[in-house]
C-alpha cells in the first residue's frame, strides 16, 4: 500500500469509528466510541503499519473527550489515553511480530521454492539417469544376446540365484516368467557327463574363495546340447566372509562346432594330401626300389668280400672287419631309406612338431636321387644354416618338397641343354623361412603363372594336376605362402615361406 | 709300396710316391714292367654311388685284382687312365654322363676296354642295347660276386 494511503486509512478508520459512535448516540445506545476506536486503531496498525496506527491512536485520544465525554474528569481522560497508548504499543509489537513473521514466511517460502526447484531438477536428472540406465541395460542385454553371454549372481548360502540375465535364461532354456530356477533345477540342466566337473569347480572355488572357470555342456529339455564356458568371481562382505559369486556364462557351442569343423577339415586336407602322396609314391616305385636296392646290393657285395677274406688259407680279419663295417653302413642306409619311404606312406596326422627345413630338403634329395639321375638332373643346394626351425607336419612338408622337385624334373624332361635344379633356403623377413626351388625347364604359362596352382592344371599326360594345388594348401595351412615366377634365363622358380617356430606357435 | 702278384711287380692304386723320388721310382718301375711280356692292367670302377663303389673296390681287392674307382664317367675320362684300364665296371645310370654314353665315347675313340655294366634296372632292352654296343657283360644288382669276378678275370685275360 502507498505511504500516503496508509495515513489516509488511519484518518478514514477513525472517521468511521466516530461516525458509528455518533450513530449509536443518536439511537440512545450505550456509548461505544472507545471500542470502535480500538477497532479502527487495530485495523490501521494491521493494514497501514506502525506510523498510521500511532496516528489513529492519537486521533482517537483527541476526538474522544471533545465529542463523547466532555464532562469526565482529567484522571478518566488520562486512563482512556493510557488505554489507547497501551493498545498502540501492543499493536506496534503485534505489527512488528507480524512483519517478522511475514519475512520469515517469505524466506521459508523462498527456501521451499528453491528446494522445490532443486527437487524438480533432481527428479528430472533421475529420470534422465533412469532412462540412461534403461538404455545401458538394453545395450547390455543386446550385447549379451549378440555374444551369447549371460550374467549371473548366486548366493553361497543355499546357492540360490540372486540375478540371472535374460540371455542366461535363453541359453539355459528357462522361462523367466516362471521365476528364478532353483539350485537343483540349474544342476539338472548340466549334462550328466559334465555334472561332476562343474560341481567340483564350484566346490573348489567356494572352498578356496577363488575365481573359477569351467567349460561344460548343458542338456536342454528338447535334447539339445550346448557348450558353456563359465567364469565366476567371489564376492566377500566387509568382514571378509564369502557371500556371493558373480560371473558370466558364454554359449560357445558355435565356437566348438567351428573347432570341430576345423579339425575335420584339416583331417580331410591330410587325407587328400595322403592320397596324393601315395599316388606320387606309387609313380616313383621304380626309383624308390632302386634307392633301396643300391645299398642292399652293396651289402651283398661287402658280405661276399668279408667271406673271401675269412675263408682264405690265412684269413685276413682286419680286411674282413672293414668289409663287415661297410656292410653295416649299407644296411643302415637301406633301413633309413625304407624308414623315410614308410613315413611318407603313413596316413597323415594333424600333429605338428618342430622341423628343420634343411633336413627335409636333404632327405627328399636323397630319396629322389635316382629319379634325378634318371632324368640327368644335377642338383645344387644352397642351404643357409642359420635359419630357424618351423612348427609343422614333417611328412606334409616333405610332400611339398617332393612335389616341387618332381615338378621341376618333369618341367626339364622335354628341354635340351643343362638340366639344373637349384634348391635354396634362407631366412626371410618377419621371422620367416623361405625355400626356393628353381629349374631350367619349360617355365610357367605365359598368361598367368599362378594357374599352375589350380586344381587339375597339368601339362603332363599322366599328371593329376593336384600336386601343386595340394602343396599350396599344405603350405597355407602352416601359415605360409607358395608362389611361382619365371626363372632367369629360363625355367620356373617356386618360392615358399613358412613362419618360424615362435610365430607358428601363436 | 709295392706288392708281388703272379711274379710281377705292379703299381698299387694307393701308391703315394714322394714328388722328389717320383722320377727315380717311375724309372725303376718301368724298367721292371718293361721286361715283362704283358703288364697287368687295372680294373676301373665307375659308379656314382659311394657305397657300391666301396663295396666293389673291396671285392676286387679281396680277389687280388688291381682296382681304381671313379665317382663319375667324366672323372674317369679326365684321369687319363684309359690305357691302363684292363676292365671297366660301370653303372648304367649316373648323373651327367651315363655308363652307356661312356662306352659310346670310348668306342668312338677306338678305345676298346672290356666293359661290364652293373645296374639296378635290369630290363631286357637296356641289356640288349648294352651288349649290342659291345659290353662284356650286363649284371643286375645285387649280383653274384663269382660271376662278376669271372667276367673281370676274363676281360683282363683277353
Amino acid at each position: 500500500m502507498a505511504h500516503v494511503l496508509r495515513y489516509v486509512l488511519a484518518l478514514a478508520s477513525i472517521v468511521i469509528a466516530f461516525g458509528l459512535a455518533r450513530l449509536f448516540l443518536h439511537f440512545h445506545l450505550p456509548q461505544p466510541f472507545t471500542a470502535f476506536a480500538l477497532c479502527a486503531i487495530a485495523i490501521t496498525f494491521w493494514y497501514g503499519g506502525t506510523g498510521p496506527g500511532i496516528l489513529a491512536a492519537l486521533l482517537s485520544a483527541l476526538v474522544r473527550p471533545f465529542f463523547f465525554e466532555p464532562g469526565v474528569d482529567m484522571t478518566s481522560h488520562l486512563l482512556y489515553d493510557l488505554v489507547f497508548l497501551i493498545f498502540a504499543v501492543l499493536m506496534t509489537y503485534a505489527t512488528r511480530a507480524r512483519h517478522d513473521l511475514e519475512l520469515r514466511v517469505a524466506e521459508r517460502t523462498s527456501a521451499l521454492t528453491h528446494a522445490n526447484e532443486d527437487l524438480r531438477l533432481e527428479i528430472a536428472e533421475r529420470a534422465r539417469a533412469e532412462e540412461k540406465l534403461r538404455q545401458t541395460e538394453a545395450y547390455l542385454s543386446e550385447a549379451q544376446r549378440l555374444t551369447h553371454m549371460g550374467s549371473w549372481v548366486w548366493s553361497v548360502k543355499g546357492r540360490d540365484a540372486l540375478h540371472l540375465s535374460e540371455e542366461w535364461y535363453r541359453i539355459y532354456g528357462f522361462d523367466p516368467q516362471k521365476g528364478v530356477p532353483t539350485w537343483e533345477e540349474r544342476l539338472q540342466r548340466i549334462h550328466p557327463k559334465d555334472r561332476d566337473k562343474w560341481l567340483a569347480a564350484i566346490d573348489q572355488a567356494v572352498a578356496e574363495k577363488s575365481d573359477y572357470e569351467v567349460e561344460f555342456r548343458i542338456l536342454l529339455p528338447a535334447g539339445t546340447v550346448r557348450h558353456i564356458y563359465t567364469v565366476g568371481h567371489p564376492v566377500k562382505n566387509a568382514s571378509g566372509e564369502l557371500v556371493q559369486f558373480v560371473g558370466s556364462s558364454m554359449d560357445v557351442t558355435e565356437l566348438r562346432r567351428a573347432d570341430q569343423e576345423r579339425v575335420t577339415l584339416r583331417q580331410v586336407h591330410a587325407d587328400l594330401a595322403h592320397i596324393s602322396r601315395v599316388t606320387t609314391m606309387g609313380e616313383l616305385t621304380a626309383s624308390l626300389a632302386h634307392e633301396i636296392n643300391q645299398p642292399i646290393a652293396a651289402a651283398v657285395t661287402d658280405a661276399s668280400t668279408c667271406l673271401r677274406w675269412l675263408t682264405r688259407d690265412h684269413p685276413n680279419v682286419e680286411e674282413a672287419r672293414e668289409a663287415a663295417s661297410r656292410m653295416i653302413k649299407d644296411a643302415t642306409r637301406a633301413a633309413e631309406i625304407i624308414s623315410r619311404i614308410r613315413l611318407l606312406f603313413k596316413k597323415g596326422t594333424t600333429d605338428r612338431t618342430l622341423a628343420d627345413v634343411n633336413e627335409i630338403i636333404r632327405e627328399m634329395i636323397i630319396l629322389l636321387h635316382n629319379e634325378l639321375t634318371r632324368h640327368s638332373v644335377s642338383v645344387r643346394q644352397e642351404l643357409a644354416e642359420d635359419i630357424p626351425r618351423i612348427m609343422g607336419d614333417r611328412v606334409q612338408l616333405q610332400q611339398v618338397m617332393m612335389n616341387l622337385i618332381l615338378n621341376s624334373i618333369d618341367a626339364m624332361d622335354e628341354v635340351s641343354g643343362t638340366r639344373e635344379l637349384e634348391i635354396r633356403s634362407q631366412r626371410a623377413d618377419n621371422e620367416q623361412v623361405m625355400v626356393s626351388v628353381s629349374d631350367t625347364g619349360i617355365g610357367l604359362p605365359a598368361e598367368c603363372a599362378d594357374q599352375v596352382f589350380n586344381a587339375f592344371f597339368t601339362t603332363k599326360p599322366h599328371g593329376t594336376g593336384m600336386g601343386l594345388r595340394i602343396s599350396r594348401s599344405i603350405v597355407e595351412s602352416h601359415g605360409g605362402r607358395l608362389w611361382a615366377d619365371n626363372n632367369s634365363p629360363r625355367g620356373a622358380k617356386f618360392h615358399l615361406t613358412l613362419p618360424a617356430q615362435a610365430q607358428a606357435n601363436e | 709300396m709295392m706288392r708281388v702278384v703272379s711274379g710281377l711287380l705292379i703299381p698299387r692304386d694307393d701308391w703315394a710316391i714322394p714328388e722328389h723320388n717320383c722320377g727315380l721310382v717311375r724309372a725303376a718301375l718301368f724298367s721292371i714292367v718293361a721286361v715283362q711280356p704283358e703288364a697287368k692292367k687295372v680294373v676301373a670302377i665307375v659308379d656314382d654311388d659311394e657305397f657300391m663303389r666301396s663295396a666293389l673296390q673291396g671285392l676286387l681287392r679281396a680277389a687280388g685284382l688291381p682296382v681304381q674307382a671313379f665317382g663319375s664317367a667324366e672323372e674317369f675320362l679326365k684321369s687319363g687312365q684309359r690305357q691302363q684300364t684292363g676292365c671297366l665296371i660301370a653303372d648304367i645310370r649316373m648323373p651327367g654322363m651315363s655308363g652307356l654314353e661312356l662306352q659310346a665315347k670310348l668306342n668312338a675313340e677306338h678305345c676298346r676296354i672290356p666293359t661290364i655294366f652293373i645296374t639296378a634296372h635290369g630290363d631286357a632292352s637296356l641289356r640288349m642295347q648294352a651288349l649290342r654296343a659291345g659290353a662284356a657283360e650286363f649284371l643286375t644288382k645285387p649280383f653274384d660276386d663269382e660271376v662278376l669276378l669271372d667276367n673281370v678275370r676274363a676281360a683282363l685275360g683277353s
